[in-house]
């Protein structure tokens, strides 16, 4: 018999800029009720709004702007589906803004990481230890 | 969706002042990028923007300030961040931004150069 307890959660938005501040605060609240340490939820803000910005950057979200997040045990794992990788801009800053972002997600937790899944999504994902 | 920025400007001495109120994302971002932009057509290329209302910002933030930063020194001037709160200071520092602006603790200290 398994120990293993997970509890999942999922907020579907509007692929909307106006709804990337909904999604950060719905990440916010999830990982506060989970008890995740207090210096990190603003860590958990930063990560969802790059995430949910470069979904939005992509060509398409089917399924509109998805934040996925499941409790396994001690841990609290979010997953942020992004669309099809458009076509490198042309800008500097918008080429540097980009580069920014997955900094940002890979500095702020050891395990972020932008991949692309087996079944060809590309998703953005990363855990924060919950109480 | 409310609205969560709140822009001001304003002249002290050689600079023009930007105070910035509530959170920079994508959605808020091309407000805070346009109106630095019409300042630097306007002829104004020291820019300050205050920070000390701003709670929450991204790399979008991050890449409306680059841009600005580059139209301000391209025009002979430059642009400043005073008074970034604690969560701004961390975004500025993972990416190592907070060496390439000049960031004060308060306007007054910006003025005075110290």
């Amino acid at each position: 018999m398994s120990n293993d307890t997970r509890e999942r959660f999922l907020i579907e938005l509007r692929p909307d800029p106006a709804y990337v501040a909904p999604a950060r605060t719905f990440a916010y609240e999830l990982a506060r009720q989970a008890g995740v340490a207090e210096e990190l939820l603003d860590d958990v803000k930063v990560a969802v709004s790059e995430a949910c910005s470069r979904a939005l950057g992509s060509t398409g979200l089917p399924d509109g702007l998805r934040v996925k997040a499941e409790r396994r045990e001690d841990r609290l794992f979010f997953e942020i589906p992004q669309g099809e990788a458009r076509e490198a801009s042309s800008s500097t800053t918008d080429q540097l803004t980009d580069a920014l972002s997955l900094e940002l997600i890979t500095v702020l937790f050891e395990d972020g990481e932008a991949t692309v899944d087996e079944d060809g999504v590309s998703v953005v994902r990363f855990s924060v230890p919950a109480a | 969706m409310g609205e969560i920025l709140l822009l001001e400007t304003r002249e002290a001495g050689d600079w023009t002042v930007v105070d910035v109120k509530g959170e920079v994302d994508l959605y808020t971002a091309p407000r805070l990028k346009t109106l630095l932009t019409d300042i630097t057509a306007g002829g104004r290329s020291n820019v300050a923007v205050d920070f000390a209302g701003v709670e929450f910002m991204d790399s979008t933030g991050l890449g409306v300030l680059i841009s600005g930063l580059k139209r301000c020194r391209e025009a002979g001037g430059t642009l400043a961040l005073v008074a970034p709160t604690e969560p701004v200071r961390k975004v500025l520092t993972i990416t190592g931004l907070d060496q390439v602006f000049n960031i004060r603790d308060s306007l007054d200290e910006l003025a005075s150069g110290s």
